[in-house]
């Protein structure tokens, strides 16, 4: 993992490779490649007549919101402009904000393994929408506060266990994070089970980590959110090829150790509750963005957070499409679906890192 | 020298009669939780007549009826799957060498949760089968993750195996979710069982489950001795003339068939077999038959305890036990985190 980052000279001249520039358009491809796809494909079937017509009347005329509903072609334009546009944007950005959250916290912790469901961020956030649904306490479009607030209080008490005996490992902080996600993952069932129906089945669908109920609004959201967090971390991302080096080291060449960690803490934990307030909890999103970004060559660590939340946007928005288009009739949830592809991911990228850096990991555990 | 040898009788005896004295204790501490666990319920009974129900069943008696058919099975039920579990989380404390070991974080509880489900969705659904069935599971989710945690970086510390283990657990449980999709009717048959709940049992589930856990005690309590040694290690183990490898597999067979039997009884529960054994050694000190012996007992009274309580607390309703398990399990295991994590940093 460190090797990752070693040969960066933080205060030296670094030499751009014409590789980044390659791995980015690659990368840049596929997201337009699945944007075209998820737009296609689908149990409606668009042609492409009327895929072409109904974008150019809502980009470029920006006229979607009043379609020509006597045309033949109307229902096609309802599905691309009601359905799939919404539910492709929802996804990529979600991911978007996994993978962020996620990469900000694996540099923040110089840990490997970090991410906001391994580590009971998004869990938190799970359990305060479910509090907030399930007992009514006001309109479910303002779910995203709750959020907000139940993972900043499970990043603080987690923050607090883990500061409470002075030994910051690698080993304590995960193992609590289990902990801490099993049993709020507990409580958010416990919840469930003694609410009222019908507000239940509306948690219940959030909570397996589905796009498909989400409208125009939440992307409004989500892309507010992204456009401020994007940048932000950007800044802070610089700092990270220093951090790198250890906390001595970086006080020590002059970076203010203790506002940096905090913010890229509010930051990391802000996109996860965002994300997460949208369309549930989803993890290995955000574990693995991060590593997948680092393999393919990517040294600079702010490079390395765009290409992340390129690749975050990539998987959530291909567990997506093919959640709903494999088994057409059956919508499958794409955080199952990213589940299903994230866990084996992670668990060959945790055996095949053992070979190559496995000092590294033991000397940080 | 008569002296002292009369001074180490003396001083074995005293030993051996207060670990009975305190095994006498909590067979009877389990006795009463059992009685309690019958009389409460829908419509309390008391106590007296419960007892009457065993001493002097009368056939047209209701509440005889109810005691006999309706209560006690589940109450039995939550017995041996506590114990099961509890004894299952201590053996693998001491083959795995690892004090977070428990059969839910180490994947075998999902495995047979997994493969049950599996078979439903099959259309095997016949109950004599479960048992077996969740015996598979545990087997093929405990070898993968040993096996997992085997191959990353530092071997099978307990950072590793708990990793893995969640991972798989996160794996298995996305796909009994996929399965679940596919298949309403098994959703709607298995939805209680798989949050862990011992609502609708019967002397039938029982009796199909209770082969399976007397052939894992029976292959279990034998092992004490080997499993004090194991702990100090394999190299020691083999200077001490235990052969490690036959051992564990004996070990792990019977984990195996315990951790089926709890789950073919009520789902799976997490962190039984990890609290039970933590709380036990507080008094038992490091002796595996001992612990062994005590686990079982207060991993039973545990369980007993738990269900008694999921259908008090909120009392026309029934929650989980299995949640409330979780509830109690989790920040136990967070704790012993945060006393262990520099011993285990070092492992």
């Amino acid at each position: 993992m460190s090797q990752a980052f070693a040969r960066v000279q933080p205060f030296g001249k670094i030499e751009t490779s014409r590789s980044d520039a390659f791995v980015f358009y690659m990368a840049g491809f596929v997201l337009l490649l699945l944007v075209l796809l998820s737009i296609r494909l689908g149990s409606y079937h668009l042609t492409m007549t009327e895929l072409v017509s109904g974008l150019w009347y809502g980009f470029w005329q920006g006229e979607w919101q009043n379609l020509p509903t006597t045309d033949a072609d109307s229902s096609g334009w309802v599905v691309l402009w009601e359905f799939r546009l919404p539910r492709l944007f929802c996804a990529l950005l979600a991911g978007a904000l996994f993978a962020l959250s996620g990469f900000l916290l694996q540099g923040l912790t110089r840990n490997p393994l970090a991410d906001p469901s391994l580590v009971g961020v998004s869990q938190g956030a799970a359990l305060a929408v479910v509090i907030w649904l399930v007992s009514d306490l006001g309109q479910p479009e303002h779910r995203q506060w709750a959020a907000l607030l139940g993972a900043f209080a499970s990043a603080a008490l987690i923050q607090f266990l883990n500061e409470y005996r002075r030994m910051p490992s690698t080993l304590t902080f995960i193992l609590l994070g289990i902990g801490m996600s099993l049993f709020l993952s507990a409580l958010t069932s416990a919840l469930l089970t003694y609410g009222d129906l019908d507000r239940v089945m509306n948690a219940l669908s959030w909570l397996s980590g589905s796009v498909h109920l989400t409208d125009w609004r939440d992307v409004t959201t989500l892309s507010l959110w992204f456009s401020v967090l994007l940048p932000c971390s950007w800044v802070l991302a610089h700092y990270l090829a220093v951090q790198q080096l250890g906390d001595v080291m970086a006080q020590g060449l002059g970076v203010p150790l203790r506002r940096i960690k905090r913010l890229q803490l509010l930051f990391a934990v802000s996109a996860a509750a965002m994300a997460t307030a949208v369309v549930g909890p989803m993890a290995f999103i955000g574990l693995l963005a991060p590593h997948v970004a680092r393999r393919f060559g990517v040294r600079l660590p702010h490079r390395q957070l765009l290409l992340s939340t390129m690749i975050g946007a990539v998987l959530v928005g291909s567990a997506d499409l093919l959640g709903r288009t494999l088994w057409a009739p059956l919508q499958i949830p794409a955080g199952v679906l990213s589940t299903l592809i994230g866990a084996p991911a992670f668990l060959f990228l945790l055996v095949r890192t053992s070979r190559a850096s496995s000092s590294s990991f033991r000397s940080k555990a | 020298m008569m002296l002292r040898t009369e001074l180490a009788v003396q001083h074995l005896g005293w030993r051996v009669s207060l670990t009975t004295v305190t095994a006498m204790t909590c067979v009877s501490a389990l006795l009463l939780l059992v009685a309690l666990h019958v009389a409460f319920g829908a419509r309390p009974i008391p106590v007296a007549d419960v007892v009457q129900a065993f001493i002097n069943f009368q056939q047209d008696s209701m509440q005889h009826l109810v005691v006999l058919q309706l209560r006690l099975p589940r109450a039995l039920s939550a017995a041996l799957a506590g114990s099961a579990l509890a004894v299952a989380g201590v053996s693998l404390q001491a083959v795995t060498r690892n004090p977070l070991a428990d059969p839910g974080l180490l994947g075998l509880l999902s495995g047979s949760a997994l493969c049950v489900v599996l078979f439903g969705v099959l259309g095997h659904s016949n109950f004599a089968w479960v048992p077996v069935q969740a015996a598979v599971g545990a087997l093929f989710a405990g070898c993968l993750v040993w096996w997992l945690a085997g191959r990353m970086p530092g071997g099978a510390t307990p950072l590793m195996l708990t990793l893995s283990g969640a991972t798989v657990t996160a794996l298995l449980s996305a796909i009994i979710t996929l399965l679940n999709l596919f298949n309403d009717q098994s959703f709607n048959e298995l939805r209680v069982w798989l949050v862990g709940s011992f609502t609708g049992q019967r002397w039938q589930t029982f009796f199909w489950v209770l082969p399976m856990w007397l052939l894992g005690m029976l292959l279990i309590f034998p092992q004490g001795r080997v499993l004090t040694i194991l702990t100090l290690g394999e190299d020691t183990a083999g200077a001490l003339g235990v052969e490690p490898r036959r051992h564990k597999v004996t070990i792990l067979v019977s984990v195996i068939l315990l951790t089926a039997s709890a789950v073919a009884l009520a789902g799976p529960l997490g962190f039984v077999g990890l609290v039970i054994p933590h709380v036990v050694r507080l008094f038992t000190g490091a002796d595996y038959r001992t612990l062994l012996l005590f686990s079982a007992l207060i991993g039973a009274g545990y369980v007993l305890g738990i269900d008694l309580l999921a259908r008090v607390l909120f009392a026309p309703r029934e929650i989980a036990a299995g949640l409330l398990t979780v509830l109690i399990g989790a920040p136990w295991f967070m704790a012993l985190v945060l006393r262990h994590g520099r011993a285990g940093a070092s492992t």
